[in-house]
């Protein structure tokens, strides 16, 4: 998995390229452990070219939510494809997270 | 690479050693493809990828939790033509585990409650039609269908 990370201003953007599982989630936490120290409150994680995403990988995402909201920052994912948007839903993170369709909708939601 | 390896004793039976969290994606992808291979039109590869990982994983916690020699795993595919649904059998020989008898994770809670981690056994059961557990031999046993679509 290839993790890219970009900055728009206050905005942390980080996109995740491949397959987010058991197997290359430490690769990811550590980077995400470096965010939850700095002082970004901002963060943005784009899925578009996320493939595959296991429990192991949403742990990820519900630690960034608590976190950010803990920093009383604002964190969102967007463009979520139908697999990995159906295990947010099955998972019940879908509506305890802020997800929007497209990058643009969600630095609104940031902004 | 690393220490896993795989040995096609039937064309859907697969014998995993040395399974651990940094090897599982391989074994995943493999019964995946071979599930694929088995039924082209399988649309639900990305279910059973996940249902297997969920699974190896729980063993690699619990059923193993101590690095020794074995850390085997078995697990056989099957087709069923009739009703086009997949079987997996994934057999260990770690340390009694039922993952069927966690609690079942509240997804009503805010984010503030909301506990990390639970959700993988969760998972399974939703997307899977059946799942069985049953311990023999000293064997913990998993019996699983898929549908395929």
């Amino acid at each position: 998995m290839n993790i890219i990370e970009e900055k728009q201003n206050d905005i942390m953007i980080i996109k995740l390229d491949g397959r987010l599982d058991a197997t290359t989630v430490p690769t990811l936490e550590t980077k995400m452990n470096l965010i939850h120290y700095s002082d970004i409150k901002f963060l943005l994680m784009d899925l578009e070219k996320l493939t595959y995403v296991s429990s192991a990988g949403l742990r990820i995402f519900l630690v960034a939510a608590k976190k950010i909201k803990g920093k009383n920052g604002k964190f969102a994912l967007c463009s979520l494809s139908n697999e990995v948007q159906s295990v947010f839903k099955l998972s019940g993170l879908y509506e305890i997270i802020k997800i929007t369709a497209n990058t643009k909708d969600a630095l609104e939601i940031l902004k | 690479m690393n220490s896993a390896t795989n040995t096609a004793i039937n064309s859907h039976k697969f014998v995993i050693n040395n399974i651990e969290l940094n090897n599982i994606s391989e074994t995943v992808t493999l019964i995946s493809s071979k599930a694929k291979t088995i039924y082209p039109p399988f649309i639900r590869g990305g279910d059973m990828e996940l249902i297997i990982e969920e699974i190896l994983v729980n063993i690699c916690n619990y059923a193993y939790p101590m690095i020794d020699s074995h850390r085997q795993v078995e697990i056989s595919l099957d087709f069923d033509e009739k009703t086009k649904s997949f079987f997996l059998k994934i057999v260990d020989f770690g340390l009694d585990f039922n993952p069927l008898l966690k609690e079942e994770p509240n997804l009503e809670l805010d984010l503030e409650d909301r506990p990390i981690g639970g959700l993988g056994i969760h998972l399974v059961k939703k997307l899977a039609s059946k799942v069985e557990y049953s311990r023999k031999n000293y064997q913990n046993i998993l019996s699983l269908e898929i549908h395929s679509t």
